[in-house]
């Protein structure tokens, strides 16, 4: 049986409590998104319901406290067959009764734990390489472009860090964006065209300035360089423009 | 915002002498400290947060640049000592502020890495960059992350100020010995960097005591004390470096000890030459030696002795300590202790978590370890995996050493390959040394693959 979700966490814990509940052994599951009406498979719409994904978000809290975070990181990727790797990882743990992230040798957890891994970093990245731009007194900009949409995973760290300007992190390539005041973040979606961010300022320039003193010309490295700042999120990074 | 800069131009300049004159402090971390305030912005984060990579490769998490680099000391290796010829200029504290909470509001930085040469005495300097730090921390509310270099000779009641402004102090040891310190640094004496040291040790012991009985208390210097020193201006070896490093870790609880490698910058006479290049693969052991100090479990004993008392060239520390001690090889993967597991070149701490996790639940073989995320080019040679061992070579092989060093070619066995087959395959047309040749024969798994290709 094919499980057809609709593209938000919730649908999909939903979809793994029916499968559960049913106890399919064969079941795949598919978002609505990438679903064109046609399969092999006899199919089932999921209708999402709260309840049935908070069950199973705690029974994942019970086998590790971190479980639930790794797996929703790993859907933020909405990689092709993500859905299913999580369902085999989801059994492989109850089955086990332990953290299915402990189970490294088991491939499909492997393979989720790879992409989770690869979401979390690339969050850490945008934590490195959001550059503000300022465009008034205590409003600023930011344009990011990851791979994976991962906005979710760093507006609470820079809400709290600048608690009192208002700022906006455009994902240009999802566009989706972070909108923060005093009172709080939230995300919003972005329309077609952008306009862009305001060059030039004096700080930028001081910046780059900076950045060329502090590097220790007898111990140049480009290729060290490379591996930290990789050539595709250089665009927006001042230093590097 | 206030607090005006004095033209463009100006401040320009001063960030390019003053940023450049401190590249040669090795530390970058912003970790260590979880500072956060309701009324000001910023905050500092646990882990530490790298923000770019500069040309050369290090990591920029701090703004990192002198409040002045005109210095009274005349210390041989030092490019800021007065009788070298060297542009100079000093930031004003409310310059200095104004920049990094500008440089702060734009994600660029986690803070500030404030260090001087001495303007006028240890003092005046120390109530310099308080005085910025201050403008910092109470008029712009800045709660991110503040490292301050403190100068030897100081007043303690400054040193204890600072602490309550910054998360992190450092005092630098800079040379490995007092001998050399005297030789090249004579203006500054070992008791007069030691002390500080010990003021920051005290002065922390006894804020953990007033914050066990008031919660209020204001903290000190939460991230703790470092200190750095240079390798390679001095002929001191590596094992009274690693030495002097376990003590000063043990003795005053460092978070982190640096090292830095010499840059020619001056001719003294006992000074390696311009024309020598900085020792910057001895730098690189020397903090794979620290690493395998403080999260491998390793002793300095044991990393150098008195045989070997500098760090091997050819290959990493671990894998020097492992070819000298063939007695502990090969460890079986699912019986080995954890520590044990630490100590296989190969296996580090995440792979080590991932095979004592994984093997609770089934045992695992040379496949899986691949799979736990293990190195496999370095730790075939040294495990069994249910009794299994797949090293393309015998563990205690002569030819080990020179695999590890990549002087010969690394080869994998495959499932079909006879013993030895990778190993000769790649080994083939290359120009070997005789000796090399002469182990290679030895060897009855090579013989035996000689014949079978």
């Amino acid at each position: 049986m094919l499980y057809v979700y609709d593209n938000t966490f919730d649908g999909l814990l939903t979809a793994i409590f029916d499968i559960y509940a049913s106890g399919d052994r064969e079941a795949v599951i598919a978002p609505s998104e990438k679903f064109d009406g046609f399969s092999l498979y006899d199919t089932r719409n999921v209708t999402t319901d709260p309840a049935k994904s908070a069950r199973v978000q705690k029974g994942l809290y019970r086998l590790g406290k971190e479980v639930p975070a790794r797996i929703y990181k790993a859907w933020l990727s909405r990689a092709d067959g993500v859905e299913d790797l999580i369902l085999a990882a989801v059994r492989a743990g109850f089955a086990e009764g332990c953290d299915p992230f402990a189970l490294r040798h088991d491939n499909a957890v492997r393979r989720l734990d790879d992409i989770c891994r690869k979401v979390g970093s690339e969050a850490e990245r945008m934590l490195q390489f959001v550059r503000f731009v300022r465009l008034s007194e205590d409003m600023y900009a930011a344009d990011i472009e990851p791979e994976y949409d991962v906005l979710e995973l760093i507006g609470d760290h820079f809400h709290l860090r600048f608690p009192q300007n208002r700022f906006i992190i455009r994902d240009l390539r999802h566009r989706r964006a972070i909108v923060s005041t005093s009172s709080g973040w939230h995300i919003t979606s972005l329309p077609e065209s952008n306009p862009p961010l305001p060059k030039g300022g004096e700080y930028e320039t001081l910046w780059r300035t900076y950045f060329k003193a502090i590097a220790n010309e007898s111990r140049i490295n480009l290729n060290l360089q490379r591996q930290h700042v990789p050539l595709k999120y250089r665009k927006h990074l001042t230093e590097f423009s | 915002m206030a607090g005006q800069t004095t033209g463009d131009f100006m401040l320009e300049e001063k960030l390019k002498i003053l940023g450049d004159a401190a590249k040669y402090d090795a530390s970058c971390s912003s970790s260590g400290s979880g500072r956060a305030g309701k009324d000001g912005f910023g905050n500092a984060h646990m882990a530490g947060i790298c923000h770019t990579w500069a040309a050369d490769g290090r990591c920029i998490s701090l703004l990192k640049v002198l409040m002045s680099n005109a210095c009274i000391y005349n210390c041989s290796y030092c490019v800021n000592r007065c009788e070298n010829n060297t542009p100079r200029a000093a930031f004003t504290p409310e310059e200095l502020a104004c920049l990094t909470t500008e440089f702060y509001r734009r994600n660029y930085i986690e803070g500030l890495f404030l260090s001087s040469a001495v303007v006028r005495s240890p003092d005046y300097t120390m109530e310099l960059m308080l005085k910025a730090l201050r403008i910092l921390r109470n008029e712009y509310r800045f709660y991110g992350y503040i490292h301050l270099k403190v100068i030897p000779g100081c007043d303690p009641r400054l040193i204890y100020e600072a602490g309550l402004l910054a998360d992190r102090l450092s005092v630098n040891i800079e040379l490995p010995s007092e001998s050399s310190l005297k030789l090249l640094a004579p203006q500054k004496q070992k008791p007069a960097i030691l002390s500080p040291m010990d003021s920051i040790k005290a002065l922390k012991l006894q804020n953990a005591e007033e914050r066990k009985l008031f919660r209020s208390a204001p903290l000190f210097a939460p991230a703790g004390q470092t200190t750095q020193m240079i390798v390679g201006a001095t002929p001191d070896t590596d094992l009274a470096i690693l030495k002097l490093s376990k003590s000063l870790y043990k003795r005053y609880q460092m978070k982190r000890v640096y090292f830095s490698a010499y840059i020619p910058v001056g001719n003294h006479p006992v000074l390696p030459g311009p024309d020598k290049p900085a020792p910057l693969l001895r730098e690189h052991r020397l903090y794979q030696a620290d690493w395998l100090m403080r999260f491998y479990k390793f002793d300095a004993d044991e990393i150098v002795d008195g045989n070997h008392p500098n760090l091997d060239a050819d290959v990493d520390p671990k894998c020097s300590w492992a070819l000298r001690h063939p007695e502990f090889f090969p460890v079986e993967v699912n019986s080995a202790d954890y520590e044990m597991l630490l100590r296989v070149p190969g296996i580090g701490v995440k792979s080590a978590d991932r095979i004592v996790a994984a093997r609770r639940h089934r045992k695992l073989d040379p496949e899986d370890l691949r799979k736990m995320g293990v190195v496999m080019k370095r730790a075939q040679y040294f495990v069994t995996a249910k009794g299994r061992y797949i090293g393309s070579v015998p563990y205690d092989s002569p030819l080990l050493r020179d695999i590890l060093a990549e002087r010969l070619p690394f080869a994998q066995m495959s499932l079909f390959d006879p013993p030895g087959a990778p190993l000769l395959r790649e080994a083939r047309g290359l120009s070997l040394s005789d000796s090399t040749l002469a182990a290679l024969n030895t060897l009855p798994l090579f013989s035996a693959a000689k014949t079978e290709i």
